[in-house]
């Protein structure tokens, strides 16, 4: 079986690569990105030169490309030079105006550094000379403007997403010739007062520790990186933006780092736990709160994440539908024809037919105005409140269609040969339901109930945009009207993820229980 | 076979008659049966499909579908070890007072073994539910008898047999299995709904000599359903040949075989297969059974039978007595019919039946 789940999972890696790229491809090449310009103010204000600056810089924005400007590249080489700034510094501006002039451009030293720079990491090159009117006094956004410009190609694309998606915090992450003492060891963590992994010369502090959020015990030792969002949550990691409090700032009483051992207190948001390396220099601000240099951090926020958010309505009411519909399914094939069955059917018909957003509209109504319930989540008073409608919303089409499919499994079972053996054996009904024909209904549900627990990760867009839940739901549709490359194909690696996790644990599963099922190659039991 | 007036009725059936409900019409399924079944023997009811073989042993097992009534006629059983003595199996209507029949007195073996047991509860744990069911014994010891019993019908090694699942077994391995487990609690009457008919030719024998070995053994009464009349020569001592809901001929397997009187039986034994002549076409009875939905007036067997007389088309023949044990529903056995004999061809049935069947039972065992 070892071997057969191995095999399993290499194909299913094969596949998450394949849907990636397929993805890649299809946002990447098959959409016309000059759309995304056209409703872009900055874009209509700007013209010559500079124009076709921006573009590059929306383009590079959504991930079409990657440039670098040569006065970006002037800018980062004068800066070294220590004492005046680079706007003063001489050599920066003839540098800066050097390609000015189309013909000689090429043969200044320091354009010929940032050509053999870039030609070398494979970069193209475009130049756009100074814009003149026939006066010869120079057009608006007319300046001339070299760009070393990387059109990633898929495949390009591809491995570097495929190679970057895990990644790993070393010792030596951090490049900083004055950090000599790099280690990574347990030590006492002031704030949970229980021992933390804490690295130096890695990027996060803290790469294991504990502290009082659900599920209690974090890490930043390994990272997913599903990608970055590049238009609705500004270059935030997707993985951040998903596991991130959406409630506001938590201002608690801690002590700063520089406050440890003395009786001196602080409130603040501070989350000490984030902390990463700080390169470029701390200032004096973080200076009073921080020991070491790892003084990048983020606030703590109240609530729960976004795919906390999704999941917790989404379990609750698989559970409440499984819990209830399998009783009620029973019943109804049991008293088949009978007014229970009846009444059950027409349940599941309505629900079956009733567009959701209508019997959302209904339920919520009802739930308002007759029972009080909170009608937009954030409203809630109460902890529980604002779950509840969400919560309803989903479970009763959840209910129906566990009523519906026990129901026929156990009528389908019901007319088994071992059914009659049973009865003419002289099991009583109760006995023949419970111990023969539903065991052998639930072989046919139990494969999707891995799927039906993880599909709550991907939240449910309409019920949630009805109650503004802050959840997972609506993340994919958005990002595809707002074109935001990067999320979509994050949401399309990690609902691929689920799915091919959902199939291969109810394969599991279904094995477990069905002793005909043998997860194995060839010979020993049909699969 | 006089020792059966020796024998005690255990099964009374006067007058039996069932109706079935089908979307608001009437069908009769049985019509008017009366037979008695002795403790102890081996009784083959024969005939063709929809002559209603399955449905009369529902009667006395309450297996009959739920739009399906015994209309007429009483159903007695006679046993001893009972603190009432004689129920008549008519009068059951809970289902609570039917499960103390079924299994513990009457047990029931299904044509397909490969379907007849729960796929996914292993051998042991279906044994062990019946076992626990009718004898109130605790789980060791259930699976103690389990065990017992399993080695009794020829599974080797049963101990480590017993947490194995039904698709590990053979057809042949399982239809012992069904065997063991409708005799797990020890039945006066095994009906068995062709217990072969879905079986391998070499397992078929196998299975039958079981049955026969189990009862000789456990003492029961076997009442096979069939419509091979191989199977009813090789086990049975009493036959019941029934046509549209009536049986027209009783007697023991010599009589039938060797001295059938009723014109229905001399068709069946006609279309054996074993009786065929290389060349020829192969012999069928002419025609279909009457619509069970109509009244029948005078013979059901009249219109598809060539010896036929007036009186057939009027008036429906009463059972005619041939000898203590022999009984034939036909007018033909009336003095004043003309002398009839039987077809050329079911004549010395015995030789030709020894040189067309071959006893698998010796080789395979």
């Amino acid at each position: 079986m070892a071997k057969y789940l191995l095999k399993r999972i290499l194909f299913s890696l094969f596949a998450l690569i394949v849907v990636t790229g397929i993805v890649m491809v299809l946002v990447y090449t098959y959409t016309n990105r000059n759309d995304l310009l056209k409703s872009d103010d900055n874009w209509k204000k700007r013209s010559g030169n500079e124009q076709k600056l921006y573009e590059y810089t929306v383009f590079q924005r959504y991930g079409y490309l990657e440039f670098v400007d040569y006065t970006t590249f002037l800018k980062t080489k004068y800066l070294e030079t220590e004492g005046e700034s680079y706007t003063q510094n001489e050599d920066y501006k003839k540098a800066k105006n050097a390609i000015s002039d189309s013909a000689t451009f090429q043969d200044y030293p320091d354009v010929a550094e940032f050509i053999d720079k870039y030609y070398g990491e494979g970069y193209d090159f475009v130049y756009m000379p100074v814009l003149k009117y026939a006066s010869g006094k120079e057009k608006a956004g007319g300046g001339a403007i070299l760009l070393a410009v990387n059109e990633k190609s898929v495949w390009n694309r591809l491995w570097d997403y495929i190679t970057g998606f895990i990644t790993f915090e070393s010792k030596y992450d951090v490049e900083d010739e004055n950090l000599t003492d790099r280690y990574i060891r347990w030590e006492d963590d002031p704030y949970s007062k229980l021992p933390a992994l804490v690295g130096s010369g890695t990027k996060h502090k803290y790469l294991i520790y504990f502290d009082s959020r659900f599920p209690f015990i974090h890490q930043n030792l390994i990272k997913i990186n599903l990608g970055i969002s590049s238009v609705t949550y500004k270059n935030q990691e997707i993985t951040d933006v998903i596991n991130t409090p959406t409630g506001d700032m938590k201002v608690v009483t801690v002590q700063y780092p520089t406050q440890l051992g003395t009786d001196q207190y602080t409130e603040t948001s501070i989350d000490f736990h984030s902390v990463t390396y700080n390169n470029a220099g701390v200032s004096d601000s973080d200076r009073a709160i921080f020991t070491d240099n790892y003084t990048v951090y983020s606030y703590q926020k109240k609530g729960l994440t976004m795919l906390e958010n999704s999941f917790i309505i989404g379990f609750i009411a698989t559970v409440i539908a499984y819990l209830m519909g399998l009783p009620f399914g029973i019943f109804m094939s049991r008293h088949k024809d009978g007014l229970a069955d009846k009444t059950g059917n027409f349940y599941i018909i309505f629900m079956m037919s009733v567009p959701s957003l209508a019997y959302i509209f209904l339920f919520a109504t009802i739930g308002t105005t007759l029972f009080g319930f909170p009608y937009k989540f954030a409203t809630s008073t109460t902890k529980i409140g604002g779950y509840i409608l969400p919560v309803i919303c989903l479970a009763l089409p959840g209910l129906g269609n566990v009523m519906r499919w026990i129901r026929r499994y156990m009528i389908d079972q019901m007319n088994a040969d071992y059914v009659k053996f049973a009865k003419a054996e002289g099991l009583s009904e109760q006995e023949i339901f419970s111990g023969h024909i539903f065991p052998n209904a639930m072989v046919y549900l139990m494969q999707g109930l891995p799927g039906s627990i993880l599909g709550c990760l991907t939240g449910a867009i309409i019920t949630e945009r009805v109650f503004a839940v802050p959840g997972v739901g609506g993340l994919l549709t958005t990002a595809i009207d707002s074109k935001d490359n990067g999320i979509i194909i994050a949401c399309t690696v990690f609902y691929t993820f689920l799915t091919i996790l959902s199939i291969i644990l109810g394969d599991l599963l279904l094995s477990r229980y069905d002793p005909r099922v043998s997860l194995t190659d060839g010979k020993g039991g049909g699969r | 076979m006089s020792e059966n007036a020796k024998r005690d009725v255990l099964l009374s059936l006067k007058d039996v008659e069932v109706k079935f409900n089908v979307r608001g019409r009437y069908l009769t399924a049985i019509r008017g049966v009366s037979l008695d079944i002795y403790d102890g023997e081996s009784l083959a009811i024969v005939g063709e499909s929809g002559s209603g073989k399955s449905v009369l042993t529902k009667t006395f097992s309450g297996m009959l579908d739920s739009n399906g009534t015994i209309s007429a006629g009483s159903i007695t059983l006679y046993d001893k070890a009972l603190s009432d003595s004689e129920i008549d199996l008519t009068n059951l209507k809970k289902a609570s007072e039917w499960q103390k029949i079924r299994g513990r007195r009457i047990a029931t073996v299904f044509q397909d073994p490969m379907t007849s047991l729960n796929p996914i509860l292993t051998i042991g744990k279906q044994m062990c539910m019946v076992i626990e069911k009718h004898q109130r014994c605790s789980g060791e010891e259930a699976k103690a008898r389990a065990i017992d019993i399993m080695r009794k019908v020829g599974i080797d090694n049963p101990e480590k047999r017993f947490d194995d699942y039904p698709f590990m077994y053979s057809g042949g391995m399982r239809q012992r299995i069904v065997i063991a487990i409708a005799l797990s609690c020890r039945p006066k009457i095994l009906i068995c709904d062709e217990p072969t008919t879905a079986l391998d030719v070499t397992i078929q024998t196998q299975i039958l000599d079981l049955i026969k070995e189990l009862q000789r053994e456990l003492d029961f009464t076997v009442v096979y359903i069939t419509h091979d009349l191989g199977v009813v020569a090789n086990v049975a001592e009493r036959v019941a040949v029934l046509y549209a809901g009536q049986i027209v001929e009783i007697g023991t397997v010599e009589e039938i075989f060797f001295d059938p009187r009723h014109p229905y039986t001399w068709a069946l034994l006609s279309s054996l297969p074993q009786l065929s002549v290389k060349g020829e076409d192969m012999y069928s009875i002419a025609g279909t059974p009457p619509s069970l939905y109509n009244k029948i007036t005078g013979d059901a067997f009249a219109p598809r039978n060539k010896y036929a007389m007036a009186i057939d088309t009027v008036a429906e023949p009463p059972m005619f007595k041939v000898s203590e044990t022999h009984y034939a529903k036909t007018w033909l056995l009336d003095p004043r019919a003309p002398k009839v004999e039987p077809p050329e061809n079911i004549r010395n049935l015995h030789e030709k039946m020894l040189a067309g069947y071959v006893d698998y039972s010796e080789e395979d065992y």
